[in-house]
């Protein structure tokens, strides 16, 4: 017998979506196409993907708004969609938008409600996850009135109100401004560490760096891989995670014979006649041999720093990687 | 439930946060703060108005008579009081045709004589000290009284002096008022105020205030609710709850009816109030019309709700309802427009067979007879005016003398009484027919009569009217001739020339042509009339019936029986003919036809019920404190036998308020069905011998006695057949043959009879065997097949709203059938089954598909 306790927070296997689209001629189009995906109890899970990679069909079938075609898919032991296993997440949407007669009491009220939490514990509730979404002394007025911000905050009180297992976030930094984007960073971090699973949908890869422990790339409806930063890095960059980058000046000639004998990618820099060359280099011996090189070609060094790989960089490696297969 | 009561909870918050609702709340209290000053003023007035003179012509007639010192001393005693130069004027004014008076300077006259302390006398008034209202005013004499008691005994002492022309005053008189001022008289009493006028009025401001208006903002407001919530900034979120979509649909839905619901109850919860406080009229149909109402607006937000979930817009979801409206509209209005001429008016009231003829007389009041050339129903005659209701007394048929006797008078559609150009009676002489020309009553005259049912051969009821304006046959005498000030109500060009008026020379063409009259085509026969008629005497006023008893004619009238002298008749026709070789009954012979064969004093109040005897030897005559038994001997009518109800404490009220009541006896049995009370069983004594429990809503429209038998037919509004086994005090139901629903019935012997079936066929049906023996079904119409077969279909089919109407008006009235003639006072007046439930159910079944498209659209989108 399976303990319930012991399964994923999400575990996917093969997953696959078709949509068909106009009445006569039925266009077909795979948003998933076999996906694989597990995220462990207790992590924060980050899921990249450029526009129409198939992330908001992934959440959407998690959730049990749209149907899949194949596969299997669970939340905490139970089938995505069910009843059972919805009782058990949160969701904060992307471009969450609430009725105009709510404050932030009445829509707290309605979402817990709706979550079968007793009103008792509703009140007891609000004013806690208030206070923690930094609402308080706001929650008499009309959500209306309220910034995104502030709206999204609110959004995230109600995903928490009825201390779900499973936190599904879609683009919850979406429009914040920096101080508001720490907020909630903040926040999904406290609810790591409170044990919380947190399945993090976002365009913004700093901040997926920031705070998910793992990370899933996926485009074109499959996914492209799964692992901590670091782990994908390798994937992507055949065990490469340094670089070396600076600002130099020399001859056009010189420059050109630099890109051409190694690996250096140049940039010109505007107005101060420098160049910025970057090249991957993992240990000291590799840095040296770049610059020895650049100096015997008369280059000078103004300024050097050495670099790790960026998750930015590995994505885009990835999605690149993908696409010249593809193609 | 939780989460879905937390939706309505939250819908509720979100109706309260509506602007919209708010303003509507402001205007439905303003327009109550308007409505709730009205009310009824109840006045204590013995003044005399123009409308308390019920018979102008007889009012100035013994005005003459009492000036000449003529006439009773009571009416002298009145009429010394009025100002001479008016009785001078009064009396020219029956000379000189240039001379009007009018009802109103009559009761102008007659009220200033209320004032007198001078009409009381014993001689004058010797009854007057035994009535018990009476005689304390009179033993304070006219020094204790003060004006107001003076004007009590004297209006008092004029209705015993003017019985049947002036109308009984009870000490009050209703108005509208506004604030506490009165500002209109009611011309009609709390009775058809309460039936007619509260009923429409309340009808109309729900219907229209509510039903319409509040209904479509509310359509209008509510309709972005589905749409917005099914777009996906906040449906995701609703999806991702642990809750179904179907539910969460449906209490979205149900959330939205709150708002109207609000409106709805605050704007009934203050009508009833108002119409409570201010007219006395509790009527908790008002409250019950609150889930009714909002059952009609949730058959358009079905529509607004499943167009939101398709199109997702607002605007789409207000043009679809529009439309939808629209069309549940034009199907309603074609089909609320026919029905009553296809359905409702050509049913049959009365049926016999005179000579080879089946003859018919409609709920319109059209007698009709069986064109079996093309199966039509053909008019018999030319009638007041074709598809206006009227009250038809007779056909009676003069087997002797082959002749019909009938009369039709138009009905008020406001109720209260009948009229016609003439109240001279048609009589149509079958052995001659064919020698004069179809015709019309002369025009410019107009008869108020008292209106009745009554069966073909014998039977008569119900209660009598009011006569407002007597005007005589401009082919009357000259001495009758008096003047009407309703003259400008009534004009109507006669559709035919009179014969009166014809060439005589044209007549023997005319005969000629007869044949060549006859329809050539489905449409001339229903339209052309079958027989001729010429006009006979003039009924006597404020009737209640014309009935055949022992091969004479008689006529019910509140001043009494009336027996028409048919061998004058004879006499004057066969001279006539002698003379002119012409019809020309009516010059000659004018009221003089009628003569009056009931005791002197014998009259009948308003609201008695007469009834003749299934022998047709006696008239059995119910008012409210007694049941008399008036047997006809030798030409004559006395009082033979009496039953008086157990005393009621007297009361000034108007008796019109009284339940109606309709009454038949036979030779052994007597039974009277009163308004929402028990049948009530008298022996030929007029002793009681047992009561019948009586549902309510079984309301009665016809009773017949199965001849030779002790069982009495009754013919239910609602189609069913009935009778009465007088012996066993049990009812049963007919084992009839006919799978139609019956609208009257008149038997031919004991096991046979003709049976009336909507709408419009007759049967004449062998009860012993089961059998029907002839048949006379018309052919439809095109409108009746465009009706059979595209209307009804389809408006059966289809939803709706518009019919909850009539479910609408049954709360309001609590009767489930709506008179057509309001006010007639009748029991057997037409009335119009109410569909109630039909419609609610249609409607019901409509929006359970409706929402259950919806919900498998929510159920099976992926948004």
């Amino acid at each position: 017998m399976v303990d319930m306790n012991d399964s994923p927070a999400i575990d996917v296997k093969n997953l696959q979506k078709e949509y068909r689209e106009g009445l006569i001629s039925r266009t077909r189009f795979h948003a998933l196409r076999g996906i694989d995906l597990t995220v462990r109890r207790g992590e924060v899970f980050g899921l990249l993907g450029p526009n129409g990679a198939g992330k908001t069909t992934l959440i959407k079938i998690l959730l049990g708004i749209v149907r899949k075609t194949g596969g299997q898919a669970q939340l905490l032991g139970d089938s995505a969609g069910s009843r059972r296993a919805r009782k058990k997440i949160g969701y904060l949407p992307e471009n969450l938008n609430f009725p105009a007669h709510h404050t932030a009491t009445r829509a707290l009220q309605l979402y817990g409600r709706l979550s079968y939490v007793p009103d008792a514990k509703i009140r007891e509730k609000s004013t806690e996850l208030l206070d923690l979404v930094g609402l308080s002394g706001r929650e008499r007025e009309y959500v209306r009135k309220y910034s995104k911000g502030m709206r999204q905050r609110l959004g995230l009180a109600q995903a928490l109100l009825h201390d779900p297992e499973l936190l599904i976030m879609d683009e919850p930094t979406d429009g914040l401004d920096p101080v508001g984007r720490s907020e909630i960073r903040q926040l999904i971090t406290y609810l790591r560490d409170e044990g919380k699973t947190v399945f993090l949908n976002s365009h913004i890869l700093q901040e997926v760096e920031l705070v998910c422990d793992r990370v899933a790339i996926l485009a074109k409806g499959k996914l492209l891989g799964v692992g901590t930063p670091k782990e994908l890095t390798s994937q992507f960059f055949a065990g490469q995670s340094g670089r070396v980058r600076m600002e130099v000046s020399g001859s056009v000639e010189a420059m050109q014979k630099l890109q051409e004998q190694s690996n250096f990618q140049s940039i010109p820099l505007p107005e101060s006649g420098l160049y910025q060359v970057s090249s991957s280099a993992d240990d000291q011996q590799e840095v040296d041999k770049l610059i020895d090189h650049a100096r015997g070609l008369g280059i000078s060094i103004h300024k050097l720093e050495r670099t790790s790989l960026t998750l930015e960089e590995v994505f885009l490696s990835a999605i690149q990687s993908y696409e010249s297969q593809d193609n | 439930m939780k989460p879905y009561i937390g939706i309505l909870i939250d819908s509720f918050w979100e109706a309260i946060n509506n602007r919209v609702l708010w303003a509507l709340l402001i205007c439905w209290s303003i327009l109550l703060a308007i409505l709730a000053p009205f009310g009824y003023i109840t006045e204590r007035s013995f003044t005399l108005i123009t409308a308390d003179i019920n018979n102008r012509a007889g009012l100035v007639e013994k005005i003459d008579q009492a000036a000449k010192g003529n006439g009773s001393k009571s009416v002298q005693a009145v009429v010394t009081q009025l100002d001479a130069a008016f009785v001078k004027r009064v009396q020219k004014s029956l000379k000189d045709d240039d001379i009007r008076v009018r009802s109103s300077e009559l009761a102008e006259e007659l009220n200033k004589a209320l004032k007198s302390p001078d009409i009381y006398t014993e001689e004058a008034f010797p009854t007057a000290k035994k009535r018990k209202k009476l005689q304390p005013l009179i033993e304070m004499g006219p020094e204790e009284r003060d004006e107001e008691d003076n004007e009590e005994l004297n209006r008092k002492l004029m209705q015993l002096a003017f019985p049947l022309e002036l109308a009984e005053n009870f000490g009050e008189r209703l108005s509208i008022g506004y604030a506490g001022f009165s500002f209109a008289s009611l011309p009609f009493t709390r009775r058809t105020a309460r039936e007619f006028l509260e009923p429409t009025i309340l009808q109309f401001i729900v219907k229209f205030g509510l039903g319409v208006i509040a209904v479509f903002i509310a359509i209008i407001v509510t309709s972005p609710i589905i749409p917005d919530t099914f777009k996906s900034g906040s449906l995701h979120l609703l999806l991702s709850k642990p809750i179904s979509r179907v539910l969460l649909y449906l209490s979205k839905f149900f959330g939205g009816t709150i708002f109207v619901l609000v409106n709805i109850t605050y704007f009934l919860v203050g009508l009833f109030l108002i119409a409570g406080i201010r007219f006395e009229m509790w009527n908790p149909g008002l409250l019950y019309c609150i889930p009714l109402l909002v059952f009609v607006f949730v058959i358009f937000y079905s529509i607004s709700g499943h167009i939101g979930l398709i199109w997702g817009n607002a605007i789409v979801c207000v043009v679809a309802c529009m439309l939808f409206w629209f069309c549940c509209f034009c199907l309603g209005f074609a089909r609320n427009n026919m029905r009553p001429f296809i359905e409702i008016f050509p049913q049959i009231n009365k049926v016999a067979k005179i000579e080879d003829d089946v003859t018919a007389v409609t709920n319109l009041g059209e007698f009709q007879v069986w064109n079996s050339d093309f199966s039509v129903w053909q008019p018999a005659i030319a009638s007041n005016g074709p598809g206006s209701q009227q009250r038809t007394f007779g056909p009676i048929y003069d087997e002797k003398r082959k002749k019909i006797f009938t009369k039709s008078f138009m009905q008020n559609p406001f109720g209260g009484g009948v009229f016609a150009r003439s109240r001279a009676v048609n009589v149509i002489d079958l052995n001659n027919e064919e020698g004069s020309e179809p015709k019309s009553e002369p025009a410019n005259e107009k008869e108020d009569e008292a209106e009745s049912d009554s069966d073909v051969n014998t039977d008569v009821e119900t209660d009598a009217g009011k006569e407002e304006g007597v005007e005589p046959s401009p082919n009357q005498e000259k001495s009758e001739t008096t003047t009407s000030e309703q003259e400008s109500e009534e004009p109507e060009e006669k559709p035919n020339e009179s014969p009166a008026e014809a060439p005589e020379d044209d007549l023997e063409e005319e005969e000629s042509l007869a044949d060549q009259d006859r329809p050539t085509s489905i449409f001339e026969a229903q339209f052309k009339p079958h027989w001729n008629y010429d006009e006979g005497p003039e009924i006597p006023a404020q009737c209640f019936n014309l009935a055949e008893m022992n091969g004479d004619i008689v006529a019910i009238c509140r001043s009494g029986f009336y027996r028409l002298d048919m061998e004058k008749l004879d006499t004057i026709e066969a001279g006539e003919k002698a003379l002119f070789g012409l019809l020309k009954l009516t010059n000659l012979v004018g009221n003089a036809g009628f003569e009056k064969v009931t005791p002197d004093g014998f009259i009948l109040s308003e609201n008695s019920s007469p009834s003749v005897t299934a022998e047709g030897d006696a008239i059995v005559v119910h008012s409210k404190e007694k049941l008399d038994l008036l047997e006809y001997r030798e030409g004559k009518f006395t009082i033979t036998k009496s039953h008086s109800f157990p005393a009621e404490e007297e009361k000034d009220e108007d008796p019109t308020e009284d339940p109606q009541t309709v009454i038949r006896m036979n030779k052994n049995f007597c039974v009277m069905a009163t308004e929402g009370q028990p049948l009530e069983l008298f022996d030929r004594d007029l002793k009681p011998v047992g009561q019948i429990e009586w549902d309510e809503k079984r309301e009665i429209k016809q009773m017949r006695w199965q001849p030779d038998s002790n069982r009495l037919s009754i013919v239910l509004h609602s189609g069913e057949l009935l009778f009465l086994d007088c012996d066993s005090q049990e009812i049963g139901e007919y084992d009839l043959p006919l799978a139609e629903l019956v609208t009257c019935i008149n038997w031919t012997d004991t096991n046979t009879a003709w049976v009336g079936c909507r709408p419009d066929s007759v049967h004449l049906v062998d009860f012993s065997q089961d059998n029907v023996l002839e048949s006379y079904t018309p052919e439809s119409s095109i409108f009746g097949m465009i009706y059979d077969w595209a209307i009804k279909p389809l408006y059966t089919v289809l939803p709706k709203p518009a019919a909850l109407d009539e479910a609408m008006l049954y709360l309001l009235t609590g009767k489930d059938t709506q008179s057509v003639t309001p006010g007639s006072g009748s029991i057997g007046a037409t009335k119009m089954e109410l569909s109630i439930w039909p419609p609610i159910l249609s409607n019901l079944a409509f929006v359970a598909f409706i929402l259950m498209l919806s919900c498998i659209h929510v159920a099976r989108k992926e948004f």
